[in-house]
């Protein structure tokens, strides 16, 4: 036991030596450890572009790390992410201690029922409303199985909660129901969606179809899809932004990484993860 | 080669020492830190509005902070996980001690070890994908999350705790004791429970107490499996937030007051734990006096 304590220390020490050293081998282009972190819905794009940015510039290493929108703002302003990702507006309290905000992509929340034991695909926006209000509580209210509503909501970091809240709850003038078990991340919305009978919860369009035990409803009557949103018919839409404190130094990797996503490239790789590209 | 020896033994001690002066004064630095950091939460709000109400709605306007919820959670979880993990450990711990023999024993003891070796994050997903779907069938319970899905994970991870403990009071009762019992016509099983056991409570009682603390402070196994709603527990089907839950949940993104109301949790777990290792070494003590 004690050996392999040891063994483990050693490896510890050595992988950080190793993690610094790569930080001093300065190459002509881009080099170096950066974090980047914040969005859950943002995180496929940000993956799959540091994928990209891996074959450019093998001497980049980009970690991104997933908490949420609130927490990837306030990680931009503190310092611990030089790009953070946010799936909601930025607050005046944001803007004003400096976080600046860059448009990469649109995307709709789409609501996300269990397939195998909810029938209904359509939820008029009153009905969702009162059912995340916990109004409506039984699915034979709006139509569907005589069974209890099984409500999954996110937690407050949450840029899509904010969004979602803004477009249907709190523009009633309610609020959430309160025995709505959270979940942390939209691929957790997907997962536990999809796995328990009975339940409702959103999540970005890039999420829909990830998870094959759910489906998405139209509100009323409108699918949420690319074309609905970028018309403004399907209402709960927001823009997916990248967060950094002030204006990105000229030069720099991270000028560079939000460029690049804002090029043709990179709006088809937001293309490609099922989001809505800027340009469309 | 004599001195080399001692000046060897010189610096061993030497590393030691010091060794325990940084456990020491970590000990203190995390006091001082958590108390700092969230006894300044009192200047907005009343320790008794803290601890007795269950508004939390840290982000609202007007902020209401009360944790009330949340302690009730931790009470519910660790008092569940304890009524399931105390009887099978200490059954467990009896057979290990008096009956288990040669390979048998030996693979169980590793078999022991392992479980208090598993992440905790593998407990929460056993959890979710194991055991939330048998009880949203037993149950009815319509998400299969809550205090009793939350309680058996932690009453798996804290097994090996009660486990050990009882199994090491058991072997410490002295032999005199036990062969005595048995010479007086008593069956094995008589003296297990008549001698042996009664004997080793002091000891036995500290791994329960020991395994309340790993409950009460285990974060992200009842993350994964309690369901995180912010509401008062009704019951062992309710959804609930812990303390640990509370705080893991909403670091990330606090700000302001909202990140001390954190600290001020933390503050309230502390000393939720520091009772607990206090009654642990007296229990300890007692358990020592008595074998003498």
């Amino acid at each position: 036991m004690k050996k392999i304590i040891a063994g483990l220390m050693i490896l510890l020490v050595a992988g950080f030596t190793f993690a610094n050293g790569q930080k001093d081998a300065s190459g002509a282009s881009f080099s170096g450890n950066y974090a980047f972190g914040g969005s859950t819905t943002v995180e496929p794009i940000v993956r799959a572009t540091i994928e990209a940015y891996k074959d450019m510039y093998p001497e980049v290493k980009i970690s991104y790390d997933a908490p949420g929108s609130s927490a990837g703002v306030k990680g931009a302003l503190a310092g611990t992410y030089t790009i953070g990702a946010a799936s909601r507006d930025l607050k005046d309290s944001e803007k004003e201690a400096g976080a600046v905000g860059t448009p990469i992509a649109k995307d709709g929340v789409a609501v996300v029922v269990n397939k195998g034991s909810v029938s209904l695909d359509n939820l008029s926006h009153d009905q969702l409303i009162a059912i995340f209000a916990g109004e409506i509580k039984n699915w034979s209210e709006v139509g569907g199985p005589d069974a209890e509503i099984v409500v999954f909501n996110r937690d407050e970091a949450s840029g899509t909660r904010d969004c979602f809240n803004e477009k249907t709850v709190k523009s009633a003038g309610k609020s959430f129901v309160e025995t709505a078990a959270i979940v942390t991340s939209n691929g957790d919305m997907v997962a536990k969606v999809g796995s328990t009978p009975y339940s409702i919860g959103y999540c970005g369009l890039g999420y829909l179809g990830k998870d094959a035990g759910t489906k998405s409803v139209k509100i009323d009557n409108i699918a949420p899809s690319t074309s609905n949103v970028l018309n403004g018919s399907y209402v709960i839409q927001r823009e997916l932004l990248l967060v950094t404190k002030g204006t990105v130094p000229a030069g720099s990797l991270e000028e560079n990484f939000i460029n690049y996503i804002l090029s043709d490239e990179g709006q088809a790789i937001v293309a490609e993860e099922g989001f809505i590209p800027l340009n469309e | 080669m004599k001195s080399s020896k001692s000046l060897l033994e010189k610096i061993v001690e030497k590393i030691l020492l010091i060794s325990a002066f940084i456990s020491i004064i970590s000990v203190v630095f995390i006091t001082v830190f958590i108390l700092k950091e969230g006894l300044p939460l009192f200047t907005q709000v009343s320790p008794l509005t803290f601890l007795f109400s269950s508004d939390w709605a840290p982000t609202a306007d007007p902020p209401q902070y009360g944790i009330l919820a949340f302690i009730m959670g931790s009470i519910w979880v660790t008092t569940g996980a304890l009524l399931l993990s105390v009887p099978v450990g200490l059954a467990v711990g009896i057979f290990m001690a008096e009956i288990a023999k040669g390979r048998f024993a030996s693979i169980l003891r590793s078999v022991v070890e392992l479980l208090a070796g598993i992440p905790s994050v593998i407990y929460g997903l056993f959890g979710y994908i194991a055991i939330s779907p048998i009880i949203r069938k037993i149950f009815d319970s319509p998400t299969g999350l809550g205090v009793i899905t939350a309680s058996i994970v932690l009453a798996i991870m804290t097994l090996p705790t009660i486990v050990n403990i009882t199994e090491v009071s058991i072997r410490a009762v002295s032999q005199e004791q036990k062969e005595g019992s048995l010479a007086l016509g008593a069956t094995h099983w008589m003296t297990i429970y008549r001698v042996l056991v009664p004997s080793a409570r002091s000891g036995i009682l500290a791994g329960i107490v020991l395994g309340m603390g790993r409950a009460i402070g285990e974060t992200m196994a009842v993350l994964m499996v309690a369901g995180n709603a912010v509401t008062m527990p009704k019951g062992p089907l309710s959804l609930t937030r812990t303390l640990t839950m509370n705080i893991a949940t909403d670091m990330k993104y606090a700000t302001d007051y909202h990140s001390v109301s954190l600290f001020t949790t933390g503050i309230v777990l502390f000393i939720f734990i520091l009772a607990i290792n206090l009654i642990v070494q007296y229990l300890m003590k007692k358990a020592i006096k008595e074998d003498i």
